[in-house]
């Protein structure tokens, strides 16, 4: 399971960090073709949000399987243990709610909307850009159900513990 | 409608908030919870997704995650204790000189990095030990170094102001940037007045004098991380870039002044980019989400309800003012600043302008306020990264803090009542 | 609020001070009246309800019943729609007007029922003209090296580049800036964005080139225009097209003081020969007339200029 995990980061990771290398340079080209080359890009302005788009969409799946997301946990600490498991678990559950429902289900309603939609600068189907959020949902899954097994190992090995002494 | 929508959704996201639902997922559950008493669910959920990508699709977002790469490239290149030096020699002759050597140290690396976090580990973890020798409290060290750590979040370049830019419709970035240059300086003056009175106090020493040589040696030193700073604000001023591009330009300069350095292997590259990556999926997804919830406050009217709430109140701008000072300072202290930027602006906003307060003034009010909340109990990251670099409990620097938290507030109320302290440089740039 | 009540809610991205906003309310208050209060028109303005795209794709999906956006941002819905991005189109304020109360305009705004709104009438958006920081634009010469802001369009792009300008797209938030800075030399627009986006501030020249007339379209979601009654639908139709009769009034006065207030703000008006542009973007005519989608269109509206 932790190698499943691994294997996500790492395939999340490859593609992120190649499109953030991308960002970059589209970026500096922009400044270059338009100051030095006086023959500004036409392309690079959407190129660049798009790209955001999608750094920011996979990367925010990678950070709800590094539990990175900003939360309150100020209070939930201070539940006793049973409790603050139980939170554990709802907001696990309530993720893999958010990520069916509003990312893969609304996301390839949006997705089947904007097939027809072309971009302005760069002539693809929009379909492209939404595509991103059943992708992103999809990993989220992924990632709370290796969390939730995760969990439940544990407690059988509390469990077993229990019984050897 | 406004009522009880807002009631809806007011409810459910502090329930999801305190249940420890990620902020950016409580955003949108209760804002998608909001809408289902307008719309179908298939409407609601379509509505969400779009907003959750379109809140994302801004050219001037771009700028957050090449600041904060740039950020991360000069905190790994071995430019805080350069700074720190230089930071030395402006400091040397006040009373409790480390205490303020801390304090600048803060505000050049902030500056540059961005990251009030990194700010106050970096230059905290050099600085206390230098403290601790020469005989200072480390509970004051520690707490001198939490209050000026938030200082480079309002002097620019700084993301916290483009996402203001972004909340507010479009508020002039270079003019935001300028305006910040005052009031984060201020910040830190309070921090340092505060100390070095506390430093007379307590007898502690002020350094030996600086020799021209070592002087020239020192600035020598400091000049290439500082010039990142002129290269990307001047540009931005001189029109050769725009704010957005500025901060590419920042990542080529910042991995330029690295590589000189010898500080960027290229076996830390994907380490550093993954970093980047996780900074800005967090903030995009707050960003995403908070489309949502302005999406669902319009279809419910509920800004219009709260300015309409407010004015009644009062008609009273001095009031006002504090009123909404007190609330953003209430949330600050355990809300994150992106958030509460994003949640914030688009409901107060429209208040403050119809009292004639200038976009520029109210965001930098705004932040400067938020900012407070970083450094407070029970949810700052200032705080706790200062006191885990300081090896000390949070209870241990909260009374040190006071007087700071003081001084730093007073500050604040000069900046809400006096706009030339946010608009006077900007015009002199004609910003 | 009886039962039989019908809610539309009209988003649009202007502020409630913009002409289009008051005409949009006596569209809504003639609904109204029409309908002997049936029907109810609920606006929200200044884009808070998202973007033009935006707006469009929440029509069709019916979180949004009826939008005001330009025809501009239908081109990537329906092809069609790319023709009124077409530099020298209509050949003067005449010669648009027939064509846009004309059946084409009619034809064009039912293309789109099958991906969920129709068209109901057009409201004046003025003409757009080239303006920069300092030169006057008087021939295509002048516009060489120029770097002109275009909205983010491939017509608008090409338009420029045949202009013999460096077209640069670019967020609208960010051009004020770019101008003042001159990060850019110039961008394209009626005399309002002068006044309103405040950039006679920073661009002093405002040349007459009238290159394009790009009308403002009001779209009804197909599923809510199914469900008005017949003489519900008759009422909202006249509504519309009544309130576009005032909205030629009301522009016209907008733009009359647009130019009183540039010309404080000491924006200089001049007026070059437009035969060398239009020669210049012909290349883009021959491609609108080839392409399919468009072809029938454009000979359409031409002729009724040609034959005139
Ligand atoms: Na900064
Ligand atoms: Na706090």
């Amino acid at each position: 399971m932790i190698n499943a995990k691994r294997m996500l980061n790492r395939s999340i990771g490859a593609i992120t960090c190649t499109m953030l290398l991308v960002m970059v340079v589209t970026a500096l080209w922009q400044v270059f073709s338009r100051y030095v080359l006086n023959s500004p890009s036409t392309v690079s302005e959407e190129l660049l949000r798009y790209l955001l788009i999608w750094v920011s969409i996979l990367g925010g799946a990678y950070a709800f399987g590094e539990k990175k997301h900003l939360a309150i946990s100020f209070f939930v600490n201070k539940l006793p243990e049973g409790l603050h498991k139980g939170a554990s678990i709802f907001v696990e559950f309530l993720l893999i709610g958010f990520a069916g429902l509003v990312l893969i289900y609304g996301g390839l309603n949006a997705v089947i909307l904007t097939t027809a939609q072309t971009s302005a600068a760069l002539g693809i189907p929009l379909a492209f850009i939404y595509g991103v959020l059943p992708v992103a949902g999809v990993l989220i899954i992924g990632y709370s159900v290796l969390d939730l097994l995760q969990f439940n190992r544990q407690e059988s090995r509390k469990q077993d513990f229990k019984q050897a002494i | 409608m406004a009522l009880t929508a807002g009631l809806i959704l007011l409810v459910s996201f502090f329930i999801l908030l305190l249940i420890g639902v990620p902020i950016a997922v409580s955003i949108a559950v209760s804002s998608i919870i909001t809408m289902l008493a307008l719309f179908p669910f298939d409407v609601a959920v379509f509505t969400a997704a779009q907003k959750l990508v379109t809140g994302i699709d801004s050219f001037t977002l771009l700028a957050v995650p090449f600041f904060v790469l740039s950020g991360i490239i000069m905190n790994n290149g071995g430019i805080a204790i350069r700074l720190i030096n230089f930071a030395k020699m402006l400091t040397g002759r006040v009373p409790g000189s480390l205490d303020s050597t801390n304090v600048v140290g803060n505000m050049l690396f902030g500056s540059i990095s961005g990251s009030s976090v990194a700010s106050a580990a970096a230059i905290g973890g050099i600085m206390h030990p230098l403290q601790k020798k020469e005989g200072y409290d480390p509970r004051y060290s520690a707490a001198v170094n939490i209050a000026s750590a938030p200082t480079g979040l309002l002097i620019p370049p700084s993301g916290l102001l483009i996402i203001y830019s972004l909340a507010s419709g479009g508020t002039s970035i270079a003019a935001l940037f300028i305006a910040g240059y005052l009031p984060g300086l201020l910040w830190g003056l309070a921090v340092i007045a505060v100390a070095s009175f506390l430093a007379v106090k307590k007898g502690y020493p002020v350094s030996d004098r600086v020799t021209a040589k070592q002087a020239l040696q020192v600035t020598l030193e400091a000049i290439p991380s500082l010039l990142l700073i002129f290269i990307v604000i001047g540009g931005i001023v001189a029109g050769i870039f725009t704010a957005t591009e500025g901060a590419a330009i920042a990542v080529a300069y910042s991995a330029l002044l690295a590589l000189l350095y010898r500080k960027l292997p290229l076996s830390s590259v994907p380490k550093i980019l993954m970093e980047t990556i996780e900074i800005t999926a967090i903030i995009m997804f707050l960003v995403g989400a908070s489309a949502i919830l302005s999406t669902v406050m319009a279809f419910t009217g509920i800004p219009e309800a709260i300015t309409n709430g407010m004015v009644n109140l009062s008609d009273n701008p001095i009031i006002i003012l504090l009123l909404m000072n007190v609330i953003i300072l209430i949330i600050g202290t355990f809300m994150d600043i992106t958030p509460a930027v994003l949640i914030f602006t688009p409901i107060f906003l429209p208040i403050a302008v119809s009292f004639g307060m200038d976009p520029v003034h109210f965001g930098i009010m705004l932040v400067f306020n938020l900012c407070i909340g970083n450094i407070t109990p029970p949810v700052g990251s200032s705080l706790f990264v200062g006191c885990s670099i300081a090896k000390l409990e949070v209870e241990k620097v909260i009374k040190p803090l006071l007087p700071f938290y003081g001084a730093i507030f007073i500050v604040l109320l000069l900046i809400t009542y006096i706009p030339q302290l946010s608009l006077w440089l900007p015009g002199l740039f004609g910003l | 609020a009886n039962s039989g009540q019908t809610l539309l809610r009209l988003a649009h991205n202007q502020n409630s001070e913009h002409p289009i906003h008051k005409s949009l309310t006596e569209f809504s208050t003639l609904v109204e009246e029409k309908t002997g209060g049936n029907v109810k028109v609920v606006i929200y303005p200044n884009g808070q309800l998202g973007t033009e795209r935006e707006i469009i794709e929440l029509t069709q999906t019916g979180a949004v019943d009826i939008a005001k956006v330009s025809a501009g941002a239908l081109e990537n819905f329906e092809g069609t729609y790319s023709l009124f991005n077409l530099p020298y189109l209509f050949d003067d304020k005449e010669h648009y007007y027939q064509s846009m109360e004309s059946s084409v305009a009619e034809e064009i705004y039912g293309l789109t029922d099958e991906i969920g709104f129709i068209g109901l009438t057009y409201y004046d958006s003025g003409v757009r003209n080239v303006y920069t920081r300092q030169t006057p634009v008087m021939t295509p010469e002048d516009m060489r090296g120029l770097k002109i802001r275009v909205q983010p369009s491939g017509t608008a792009i090409r338009m420029i580049e045949l202009m013999g300008g460096a077209p640069t797209p670019m967020d609208y938030g960010e051009v004020y800036t770019s101008l003042q800075q001159g990060v850019i030399d110039g961008t394209e627009n009626n005399e309002t964005a002068l006044t309103s986006g405040k950039h006679g501030e920073v661009a002093k020249e405002y040349s007459y080139t009238e290159h394009s007339i790009v009308p403002d379209i009001l779209i009804i979601s197909s599923t809510k225009w199914g469900r008005l009654a017949p003489e519900e639908q008759d009422a909202v139709k006249e509504a519309a097209e009544e309130s576009t009769q005032l909205h030629k009034k009301l522009w016209a006065q907008e733009t009359e003081s647009a130019i009183e207030e540039a010309k404080k703000m000491g924006v200089n008006f001049s007026y070059p020969e437009k035969e060398p542009f239009k020669e210049a973007v012909m290349p883009l005519h021959k491609q609108f007339e080839n392409n399919p989608e468009t072809g029938e269109f454009y000979r359409k509206i031409r002729e009724e200029a040609d034959g005139s």
